[in-house]
């Protein structure tokens, strides 16, 4: 559920911060500053890693309080590393959102690719195990690296070495297609 | 690059994807110290050509500067230079007119707040209510303070004045006096004639992406029309003026012959008025509006 929440506010987040201020026209005036449009696009990114991990922090607390007053026995470190996965999880969504409002200016679409590939992620995740001939595809799935029951079983930091990975490819892309591109205007 | 001209494109062209094209080998020269009015109707190119020099979207062919640097290569220097209103001015509708201003001053870098503040007084800028709850003329009043506040050598402003009042309109154009009279540079997009010609040195009229004119406001002034309107003693045949070359007649009444006539047809129109007996002949020049119109038509007759 927690990822699930993540990923909806970082979607939300990353569509809002490029696609929405260009479909609203907000963009126009900002691009005629002296800013390079990287640089832009760079500090929309950072806004939503931001977010995200604020949205962690609180959900760290949250769940380390409520461990000590009902007595859960979470240790504090694999607490932490679950909340890493979800970030990176969510992360990745949300800058996918941007990478996509990089590529076109549509909100909507800004929002439709990274949920779409969150939802596929999650079925193939969730399901491998039980569809033999999903078995292969496991490796394209966010959840599978985000590791399926970090709580309980804790995470593998190997793993999220490809989340990072993933998540840098999505900024590096949203820098590049950013630049190429004739703003919308109409 | 002290040489370098304030704007300066070469053969710009932009179609954009569907194969509309937007605008055809734009030539245009605009000096420093000068207000250059770009004319057309709604759609003929100007915001595009805008667009272009700001680097916001992209040509197709050709190429742009801006002060000798280059608008695609060098944007940041470019768009450092120039401070530009757009035509559909969209501002962040929950920030206060001095937040959003603050927040642009931060993204501009240096501002000169002694000015900033003096350009909000002389157009009374509401300042401390969220920019939702402005009407359109005070949300472009804040389009002019954010195009100025930084005494940019290049004015690009497309449509400014819509939206203004008649008394802040001769505000804005006492601003623009003082802003090339300092040195600096004026790009002026409108779709009327009325608007810019008592602020513009030169103007260019552009039509469906294609430059059809450069002139100067006087000249374009001179080579103008006249209204003339000729009183005879006796009903008179207007066929006579009909045939010289560019001349209409607009409207027959009794006695009466109203023409609209190219200045260099006036010796025509005299002569041939002259054949009959004369109770009276006036002579108006036709305001610009017209001339526009007119130089609309000689392109559609050329077609």
């Amino acid at each position: 559920m927690l990822p699930l929440l993540a990923i909806a506010l970082a979607i939300g987040s990353g569509a809002r911060t490029l696609a929405g201020e260009e479909e609203a026209g907000r963009l126009e005036l900002v691009l005629s500053y002296p800013v390079p449009r990287r640089r832009a696009v760079a500090a929309k990114a950072a806004a939503v890693a931001v977010e995200v991990a604020a949205f962690c922090a609180t959900a760290y607390a949250a769940l380390a309080l409520a461990s000590q007053v009902f007595g859960l026995g979470l240790p504090p470190g694999r607490l932490a590393g679950g909340l890493l996965s979800v970030f990176l999880l969510a992360l990745l969504h949300g800058w996918l959102a941007v990478g996509t409002g990089a590529a076109t200016p549509s909100r909507a679409l800004a929002i439709g690719v990274p949920a779409a590939a969150a939802a596929a992620a999650y079925l193939v995740g969730g399901l491998h195990g039980l569809a033999g001939w999903l078995d292969p595809f496991r490796f394209v799935s966010s959840f599978w690296w985000a590791g399926q029951a970090p709580l309980s079983s804790g995470v593998e930091y190997a793993h999220l070495l490809v989340l990072v990975l993933a998540t840098a490819a999505a900024l590096t892309a949203a820098l590049v297609l950013i630049g190429r591109r004739d703003l919308d205007t109409a | 690059m002290t040489a370098a001209p304030a704007i300066e494109t070469a053969a710009l062209s932009k179609t954009y994807a569907g194969g509309v094209r937007a605008l055809a080998d734009l030539d245009l020269r605009v000096e420093r110290g000068e207000v250059f009015a770009f004319l057309g109707p709604n759609g003929a190119g100007k915001s595009t050509t805008i667009r272009l020099l700001l680097d916001l979207i992209r040509p197709t062919a050709g190429r742009a500067w801006i002060l000798g640097y280059d608008c695609r290569t060098d944007s940041v220097e470019t768009r450092r230079r120039v401070g530009y209103m757009p035509g559909d001015l969209r501002l962040f509708d929950r920030l206060t007119g001095r937040e959003q201003l603050d927040s642009l001053a931060r993204l501009r870098g240096s501002v000169d707040s002694a000015w900033r503040r003096t350009l909000s007084e002389r157009f009374a800028v509401v300042l401390d209510r969220p920019i939702r709850e402005l009407s359109r003329g005070n949300r472009q009043k804040l389009g002019i303070v954010q195009a100025f506040m930084h005494r940019p050598p290049v004015l690009v402003l497309d449509e400014p004045t819509s939206g203004l009042d008649p008394l802040l309109q001769g505000e804005f154009r006492t601003l623009l006096h003082e802003t090339v009279a300092g040195g600096a540079s004026v790009f002026l997009s409108s779709h009327s004639l009325d608007e810019v010609q008592h602020v513009a040195d030169r103007v260019a009229i552009i039509r469906s992406g294609r430059l059809t004119d450069v002139d100067s406001v006087e000249r374009l002034r001179g080579r103008s029309l006249r209204h003339v309107t000729v009183t005879f003693s006796q009903p008179a045949d207007p066929h006579a003026f009909a045939s010289l070359e560019g001349v209409r007649v607009v409207g027959v009444e009794g006695v009466v012959v109203r023409l609209s006539a190219p200045v260099a047809a006036m010796d025509a129109v005299v002569k041939a008025a002259a054949r009959h007996r004369l109770v009276d002949l006036v002579s108006a020049p036709a305001d610009l509006e017209e001339i526009f119109l007119e130089l609309y038509r000689e392109e559609d007759d050329r077609a």
